[in-house]
């Protein structure tokens, strides 16, 4: 008996995480996976009113809101991720210098990731009204805004969103690497200049695969953040104007929690999920090709 | 060591133990505390944040003293009410006692039994609630649905124009009539926002609200209505056959001239309104040179402060005024009418206490107090006695015209409560939009909201509807307040 005790002892100790982990994850999984293939809108009845199969993914990829959601959202995720670890890596290569005062950079420059982006979401629309400080800076150098403004305009309020995005996100990125800069042996980098290496060359054969693995991370992290991007768009233009600045988590706050389309707000859901795997994995073979992790 | 080891886990899972017992009963007495805290009841108010919150707020403590009822009020914004609402709803947790219902949400809550008919308490109570007092057609448009009262109403919106005084001086014009006269059109109306606009470079003419996929479709369903245009063919009234159809009708050539008369008003607005709420519309006219607008009538109250719920006072102070809303010659002139009303959740087990709040917070008293605490930001009464208070007149001097947009209102025409609202208004909102921002032509735009009109009825089972019908009329709601007065 005493050595059944021990046995089960382990799994008494794991027991409540292990709960946590069905109630907060399993279930709900399972729970949206099997309305997925239901009929039910809750607008309508308060159950589900059968199984429908696939339909509620059929009509995902007919429906012209969806497909315009999927691209808006790829070209947002795979352009704000770039600019931010080409920002980023900018930024962390200058402040790998050590300069009087970088230090007190480095603290103020954590200073956007730590604000809520809702409230980002929400200075950005100030900034961008027509008296506001960005419009005032970009027309002071002589370049044109759309008369409807920079959220108003189709042209630049993916852009606009995009920026908010890429000042909030860019400090996470540098001072992420800039502790892999800093990771990297003082003895290698100088050897490399007492053989005469060009900064350029240190940068390209020493730095940057030093940094592979922990740009790889963190440029899966933010691209999965920027995918799941919402509460900038939802302050700033809801979409709009017409859909250009609609992305898959708009739409599926939008049928979830708006249309209360339970049935097609699970699908767009698991269809997301499903994208971002074959994304990451994608990525991760590509990154890691013939390396163990 | 052994040993040791050994009494150090023992210890410790007692100790687990031990701690585990001490949480469970601190969390029980704090539970029991919350419980028999206050004299009687404590019920949960869910509010939304509107202006009427505010001075809502402010008077509960008396609604406190006079019953013993405590009240936990919170305030949460449009979106996340809802959510909040429906997720109790469909848990059927007694977690709220009282909700804020807007008009739209009404026939989804009624038709899933989410809420509670409030008839046989109005019966029971006829002589405290009054309602001969409340505006008929405010009991219409957002409480009554199927011959029964789901919800009492609250803060009741109509729409009217306001125009600044000092900029329509300087055109020379007629300034707009206090009362519906028959030169005052739409057509006028346009002529009225030109010379406005000619004024100078910094003036507008107007301002629309212009964002999608919801806030334009509150203003631009005004115009339409206005126009003679319709969502579908027959609703909330029946066919000679006792069935609703709902066959969509938005691309009419009726809502194509309105699409087409709101895309020049929106030429005539300062550029970048395609992208305005409803806050951004209504305000603008507090901080910018806007010669005249339409909008829902808390705006004639906000406009007065610099910013939302802000105490500095706006430039346009005592430079405004108010106008009933041009009309369409041979059309029906048919106001939008909109608001919020209390309703009390099927599930809520202090169903008595909740009615106690209902009935003061929607009555002719507690509606006054509210209407002169704080920043006096609430004029959007419900009953005839507070339309005509002197003393409300004297802080709200155009209490007389909102009354007549309310009478003159019917918010199952503009924009029909039927079910599927939500997600119909969210194409709506969309294409219009893309109509006023170029993206499309008014009569693409509409083609597209028909299509799609059409598409999603058909899958929810209203084309043909399947449902039971019912000829909502205003005249059987006059009917039913009347069984139901004292």
């Amino acid at each position: 008996m005493p050595s059944l005790k021990r046995k089960l002892l382990p799994y008494g100790f794991i027991l409540p995480s292990l709960l946590l982990l069905v109630s907060l994850v399993i279930y709900p999984m399972g729970f949206s996976l099997y309305h997925s293939f239901q009929n039910w809108t809750l607008q309508t009845s308060p159950v589900p009113l059968g199984f429908v199969g696939f339909q509620n993914y059929v009509n995902a990829f007919k429906d012209p809101t969806f497909v315009i959601s999927l691209f808006n959202t790829l070209k947002l995720t795979f352009a704000a991720t770039s600019v931010e670890f080409l920002l980023g890596l900018g930024i962390a290569l200058l402040l790998s210098v050590s300069l009087r005062g970088s230090k007190l950079v480095q603290g103020l420059l954590i200073m956007p990731t730590t604000v809520a982006p809702i409230v980002v979401g929400f200075i950005f629309r100030f900034l961008y009204y027509k008296d506001g400080l960005i419009t005032f800076l970009i027309n002071s150098v002589g370049i044109a805004i759309p008369k409807e403004g920079l959220l108003g305009s189709r042209s630049t309020a993916l852009l606009a969103i995009m920026f908010t995005d890429v000042w909030e996100w860019t400090p996470f990125f540098a001072i992420i690497l800039l502790a892999g800069l800093k990771s990297i042996p003082d003895e290698i980098i100088e050897a490399a200049r007492v053989d005469g290496a060009s900064f350029f060359r240190i940068f390209w054969h020493i730095m940057l695969p030093h940094l592979g693995f922990v740009s790889t991370i963190i440029i899966m992290i933010r691209f999965m953040q920027t995918f799941n991007l919402f509460d900038i768009i939802y302050v700033e233009t809801m979409g709009g104007p017409g859909m250009s600045t609609r992305t898959l988590s708009y739409n599926l706050f939008y049928e979830g929690l708006v249309n209360y389309n339970i049935g097609y707000s699970t699908a767009i859901a698991w269809i997301m999920m499903v994208i971002i795997m074959i994304f990451i994995n994608l990525f991760i073979n590509f990154a890691f090709k013939g390396k163990e992790i | 060591m052994r040993s040791g080891h050994e009494k150090k886990r023992k210890f410790l899972k007692k100790l687990s133990i031990v701690g585990v017992g001490i949480g469970l009963c601190i969390a029980m007495l704090f539970l029991i505390a919350a419980e028999t805290k206050g004299k009687g009841a404590t019920i949960n108010v869910l509010s939304v944040q509107d202006p009427f919150y505010f001075g809502m707020e402010l008077a509960i403590p008396s609604f406190e003293k006079k019953t013993g009822i405590k009240v936990n009020l919170e305030a949460l914004n449009y979106d996340a009410l809802h959510a909040k609402i429906i997720t109790s709803f469909i848990s059927k947790k007694a977690g709220v006692d009282v909700a804020t219902v807007d008009q739209m949400w009404l026939t989804q809550y009624a038709d899933n039994n989410w809420i509670a008919d409030l008839t046989p308490y109005i019966k029971k109570d006829k002589a405290a609630v009054k309602m001969n007092d409340f505006v008929p057609e405010v009991v219409y448009s957002m409480s009554e649905w199927r011959g029964k009262i789901y919800t009492m109403p609250m803060a009741a919106y109509g729409q009217f124009v306001m125009y600044r005084t000092d900029l329509m001086e300087q055109t020379g014009l007629k300034p707009p009539p206090e009362k519906p006269e028959d030169w005052w059109t739409w057509d006028v109306y346009y002529e009225y926002v030109q010379k406005l606009k000619d004024l100078g470079p910094d003036v507008y003419g107007t301002v629309i609200c212009g964002a999608q996929p919801v806030p334009i479709v509150h203003m631009y369903t005004q115009l339409a209505t206005a126009f003679g245009a319709t969502w579908v063919k027959q609703f909330p009234t029946v066919t000679p056959e006792g069935k609703w159809d709902f066959t969509p009708t938005v691309n009419s050539p009726e809502n194509i001239e309105a699409l087409n008369f709101y895309k020049a008003l929106y030429e005539l607005s300062p550029p970048e309104c395609i992208n305005y709420n409803w806050f951004d519309a209504g305000m603008s006219f507090a901080k910018q040179d806007i010669g005249m607008f339409f909008w829902w009538t808390p705006y004639a109250y906000l406009v007065r402060q610099a910013g939302y719920m802000d105490t500095a006072p706006s430039p346009v102070v005592g430079k405004y005024k108010i106008a009933p809303l041009p009309r369409k010659p041979g059309k029906k002139q048919i106001y939008s009418l909109g608001g919020w009303s209390v309703a009390i959740p099927t599930f809520s087990n202090k169903k008595d206490a909740a009615w106690e709040f209902v009935k003061w917070v929607t009555s002719s008293e507690g509606q006054k107090e509210i209407g002169l605490l704080g920043l006096k930001q609430f004029a959007d009464f419900v009953r005839e006695s507070n339309f005509r208070d002197k003393e409300l007149i004297k802080v709200y001097p155009w209490l007389g015209t909102q009354l007549f947009t309310l009478k003159e209102g019917n918010g199952k025409i503009a924009r029909p409560p039927f079910p599927i609202y939500t997600t119909l208004e969210g194409f709506y909102g969309v294409n219009l939009n893309s109509a006023v921002a170029g993206i499309k032509t008014p009569e693409e735009a509409l083609k597209d909201v028909q299509q799609q009109f059409e598409l999603t009825l058909k899958q929810n089972f209203f084309i043909p509807f399947a449902g039971e019908s019912y000829n909502d009329t205003l005249e059987n709601t006059k009917k039913l307040i009347k069984e139901l007065s004292p």
